[in-house]
């Protein structure tokens, strides 16, 4: 009998219904950026709220905002720089807690509804595992993709020095080398989520995970692509757009103010769901291969039984 | 005696009024001139190379006897890595970087040089009038067989062979693109004693440093270069004569009255001829705005045509309106408020995007534009004005440095800072508040705001008034020589208000044109022009480094309340406490104490305004002398909404416009209500910007 499968797109868009755990994405972004925004707020109260720098700014007034800005970055730096700092810091938090959500998504996705109890439980479980596939892919990654750049810029730059700066060829290097790097960042991204993918399948290490991922692709690696590139781009123009969106808006009034937080709310909202509508993605399209790929990983060990004592 | 000084005062108050109102004479260009140069030169673009022959007219502008001239020998600046150039830039200038290649570096030789048959050559020695490089060979002293007399004159006829470096600083070439700017043997300027404060004659000829342009004397230039005859040319001044000889084509430009002479050659050039008409390119109202400012008529003001030749790259098309624009308003702006144009040709070289060391440059008749690449002139940065502000600039160059023809190598300010001045002056005529920089959703700045922003970012150890090599550091020459004088400039606007200072700026570009002036020159008009003391600007803010910062220092409204303690009155001693006074039916009122300090160093007056609750705004002068200033209102029937010191920014030159104000933060009022919605705002923007990262973090997680 044939498993009556969906297309996995229509699967990514399914796994929005786990809204809980998009919206567990979404707060700890929020929760974050908020912990990280703290270090300038005494500086924000005291030279903004205390000051007509308040008022210029969200007045946006012609003249005297511009110079105001300019003396609040630069005499208050520190408390910025501070805030920089600890968004770095938050930042590299996030990257664990990605590591361990990602252990309870590939567990929970496309597997009936939605609790903590079973996202958390396979969350610390394969959370290890997700950790020594973070530590494979981080330095390969920055090494392929920046040998990558380095080359093509440099093989440019020599081959067409001479070229003027408006001959197509300069513009076709810088192409190859950006669509080189996307693939080429693609690529190794899909071999990473699908490693720790395996996980849903059986309980394997992480070069095995890698194995399994390389053995997932073969034959499919261009529908797989295919995937990744749907998701970044439908994530990176909705991200985009509402981005622009908060940019532009005047946001003086207190109503004005709220729509802008519900705003950006909303683009972290959204960055979370696509990542969530990715795994279901994968996972779906994982689903139908994973026996075979866990089967090509394994290691099948040959006991020859010793001869049997001769009667004779 | 005591009683005199006042009366001396007066009288000399109406001796400098009456100097002011006396019409301040325009000069006109020295006949015959210090130099003419007659250049023949070849241009080899596979070596780079120029082989030139010029015939030099030098004529001794002094009472002194000259027994040696000397030479500028710019591009050996471009030599090796020994010259005085090179060892100050390290081989970066400009935002740009000079090329590890064979063909990188730049070098002239003069081969030989005849007066009267006799060739002056062998007797001539490279020196280094700054003193500390031994090895730079941008001058050249030529012994004189026999002095040249007083007023007397001297021909020579010079050969010469020069390398173009690969650009990087102003001069050279990449591909088949040149700019050939600093090229042939020139002349230094011979300064007779009382001219620019010297004791006594002699030449002013500095080494070619990297932190230095120009300095050179007026003349007439007539030039004819030969390139292939596929190369677009553009030079200063106009050209006369186009002969074509085979495969190369020999072009003949003259000018007169300019102290340079650059030229430019790419086969790629695309040309966009244009005209300024006065009748139809000044931008409505500017005219009625000059003359009502100078006090003159719109006739007197007139302006004149001019044949403007724009060669542009190809790619850069985008840029075009915008060049033509932005040089009609230069021209505009430049013209009615100082003068016509007085020149029948300009030329615009837009540099190529590997070409950049070689924008914002000015030459006389002829200059580089930039900034101009097609992603700087596409959304979102379709209105951040980088090809209008270095048009405006370099254009404005031919006024400050091509006709007030001021030493650049001691006295940087007064060409490129009275320049950024003009040129903030002109962009915010033309395109309002935000002048400089407009980006989607509001955000921009204006030229004041960004040179108030380089101003504080520096440690402020050097004045305004210093040679161009002698500032501590590349970036203290740029902000000292531009960012600072623009601001200086239009503190002085404020200070004296808009028609005495344009009047004064007037006579001064009229008085010095086609002359050399120094700071005292400058000064001596303006006071004169204004009949003002400014000795205290000259003290503090060009030969010194004195800051001005008023702050509020403290601000804060109490409720007022009824005495108590004990008192002896009538009926006996009684004693009030709080709880006999309280809830007295008594209209609430406060005492509000503001004090004003001014933490810098130069003492300067200024504004100061409280504004209150129920609206009522009370306008103070801080006097100049005072250190600091407490205003105390013992019981008003509202609280302090805030103070503030200098409201509407005429203190220019202020260190920080942050402290200037104090909101209570405890009451009613907008600058309360929004100052808060801005901490709500901005700490909201900051936590989201730091969660989008790590989101975009998440993406490699």
């Amino acid at each position: 009998m044939t498993e009556q499968r969906r297309a996995p797109l229509a699967a990514g868009f399914a796994a929005l219904s786990h809204q809980k755990l998009v919206l567990l994405l979404a707060a700890t972004t929020a929760l974050i950026g908020w912990t990280a925004a703290m270090p300038a707020l005494p500086t924000l109260q005291e030279w903004v709220g205390g000051t007509l720098a308040g008022d210029a700014f969200v007045r946006n007034h012609p003249t005297q905002a511009p110079g105001l800005f300019f003396d609040l970055v630069q005499q208050k730096w520190p408390a910025f720089d501070g805030m920089r700092r600890t968004a770095g810091w938050m930042g590299a938090i996030g990257i664990v807690l990605q590591m361990f959500f990602a252990g309870g998504i590939v567990a929970v996705l496309g597997r009936g509804r939605f609790g903590f109890g079973q996202f958390l439980e396979p969350a610390r479980r394969n959370f290890w595992h997700n950790v020594k596939c973070f530590l494979v892919f981080a330095p390969v990654t920055f090494l392929l993709v920046g040998i990558w750049v380095a080359a093509t810029l440099a093989g440019g730059h020599k081959l067409f020095a001479e070229a003027p700066p408006d001959a197509p060829v300069r513009t076709l290097v810088w192409w190859i080398c950006g669509v080189g790097a996307v693939v080429l960042f693609a690529v190794l991204s899909l071999l990473y989520d699908f490693a720790r993918a395996a996980r849903r399948y059986a309980g394997i290490g992480a070069w095995r995970g890698y194995r399994f991922a390389r053995h997932a692709l073969s034959g499919v690696g261009l529908r797989a692509l295919g995937l990744w590139f749907f998701w970044a781009i439908l994530g990176g123009a909705a991200v985009a757009a509402a981005f622009a969106l908060v940019w532009v808006l005047p946001a003086t009034s207190p109503a004005g103010i709220l729509v802008m937080f519900i705003l950006q709310l909303g683009v972290l909202w959204l960055r979370s769901a696509v990542r969530v509508a990715a795994w279901g993605s994968y996972l779906d399209f994982l689903d139908g291969r994973a026996r075979h790929a866990i089967a090509a990983t394994a290691r099948i060990r040959y006991t020859v039984a010793a001869p049997a004592p001769s009667s004779l | 005696m005591r009683r005199l000084v006042p009366v001396l005062g007066r009288s000399l108050l109406a001796l400098l009024a009456t100097m002011a109102a006396a019409p301040l004479h325009a000069a006109a260009p020295i006949r015959p001139p210090v130099v003419e140069y007659t250049i023949e030169v070849s241009l080899d673009p596979a070596a780079k190379t120029l082989d030139g022959k010029e015939r030099l007219v030098w004529r001794n502008p002094s009472n002194d006897r000259v027994g040696e001239l000397r030479f500028h020998l710019y591009l050996n600046g471009f030599k090796n890595t020994q010259s005085t150039f090179i060892r100050e830039s390290g081989g970066q200038l400009r935002y740009d970087r000079m090329a590890r290649k064979e063909d990188a570096w730049g070098w002239i030789d003069v081969l030989s040089m005849k007066t009267g048959g006799q060739d002056l050559r062998p007797g001539a020695r490279f020196i280094q009038p700054d003193g500390n490089n031994p090895e730079d060979e941008t001058v050249l002293a030529v012994p004189l067989p026999s002095s040249v007399p007083p007023r007397g004159e001297i021909t020579l006829e010079i050969a010469f062979r020069a390398k173009l470096p690969r650009v990087f600083a102003r001069t050279g070439f990449v591909r088949d693109y040149f700019l050939v700017g600093q090229w042939y043997p020139k002349i230094g300027v011979y300064e007779p004693g009382g001219m620019r404060g010297r004791a006594e004659g002699g030449w002013n000829c500095h080494a070619f440093h990297a932190n230095s342009e120009f300095y050179a004397d007026f003349g007439d230039f007539d030039v004819s270069f030969e390139v292939p005859s596929n190369f677009v040319v553009g030079a200063t001044g106009k050209r006369i004569a186009e002969t074509r000889k085979g495969n190369r084509t020999a072009y003949r430009y003259v000018q007169k009255d300019v102290h340079d002479f650059a030229w430019t050659a790419d086969p790629r050039f695309l040309v966009t001829e244009f005209s300024f008409d006065p009748a139809r390119d000044v931008p409505a109202g500017w005219s009625a705005k000059a003359a009502e400012e100078l006090g003159m008529t719109e006739t007197e003001i007139a302006l004149k045509p001019i044949s403007v030749r724009l060669l542009l790259q190809p790619g850069h098309e985008a840029a075009r309106p915008r060049y033509i624009r932005s040089t009609k308003e230069s021209i505009s702006y430049y013209g009615l408020w100082y003068g016509a144009y007085p020149y029948e040709t300009l030329t615009i070289v837009d540099p190529p995007d590997d070409g950049t060391g070689s924008e914002g440059m000015e030459y006389p008749t002829f200059f580089t534009g930039g900034l101009s690449a097609a992603w700087m002139t596409r959304w979102p940065f379709s209105e951040v004005r980088g090809v209008e502000v270095v048009t405006i600039h370099e254009f404005g160059h031919q006024y400050w440095y091509g006709m007030v023809g001021s030493n650049e190598f001691e006295e940087s300010w007064l060409d490129e800072g009275l320049n950024d001045d003009s040129e903030h002056r002109t962009l915010t005529m033309a395109y309002g508040p935000r002048d400089e920089v407009r980006l989607p959703g509001g955000f921009g700045a204006d030229s004041i705001s960004i040179a108030h922003a380089e101003y504080t970012h520096l440690d402020n150890l050097d004045p305004i008034r210093k040679c161009a090599w002698c500032f501590f550091s590349g970036a203290s020459y740029g902000i000292n020589s531009y960012y600072k004088v623009g601001l200086f400039m239009a503190q002085l606007k404020n200070d004296l208000g808009a028609r005495s200072f344009s009047r004064a700026q007037r006579a001064y570009f009229q008085i010095w044109s086609f002359r050399h002036p120094s700071t005292s020159d400058f000064f001596d008009v303006f006071e004169k022009a204004t009949g003002r003391d400014l000795s205290e600007y000259r003290r503090n803010i060009v030969e010194g480094t004195s800051r001005l910062d008023w702050k509020v220092v403290t601000a804060r409204s109490r409720r007022t309340r009824e005495p108590e303690g004990v008192f002896d009155r009538a009926g006996g001693r009684v004693t009030v406490d709080e709880k006999e006074t309280k809830g007295k039916d008594r209209p609430e009122t406060w005492e509000t104490t503001v004090v004003f300090g001014n933490v810098g160093d130069w003492a300067h007056g200024a504004q100061a305004r409280l504004v209150f609750e129920n609206g009522v705004v009370v306008n103070r002068t801080l006097p100049a002398e005072a250190r600091w200033v407490r205003y105390r209102i013992p019981s008003y029937k509202s609280k302090l909404a805030y103070a503030v010191v200098d409201p509407d920014r005429k203190n220019v030159w202020e260190w920080s416009y942050l402290n200037n104000s104090k909101v209570l933060g405890t009451g009613k009022g907008a600058a309360n209500t929004y100052g808060k919605r801005a901490v709500v705002k901005y700490t909201g923007w900051m936590a989201w910007l730091s969660g989008v990262w790590s989101q975009l973090l998440w993406a490699l997680a």
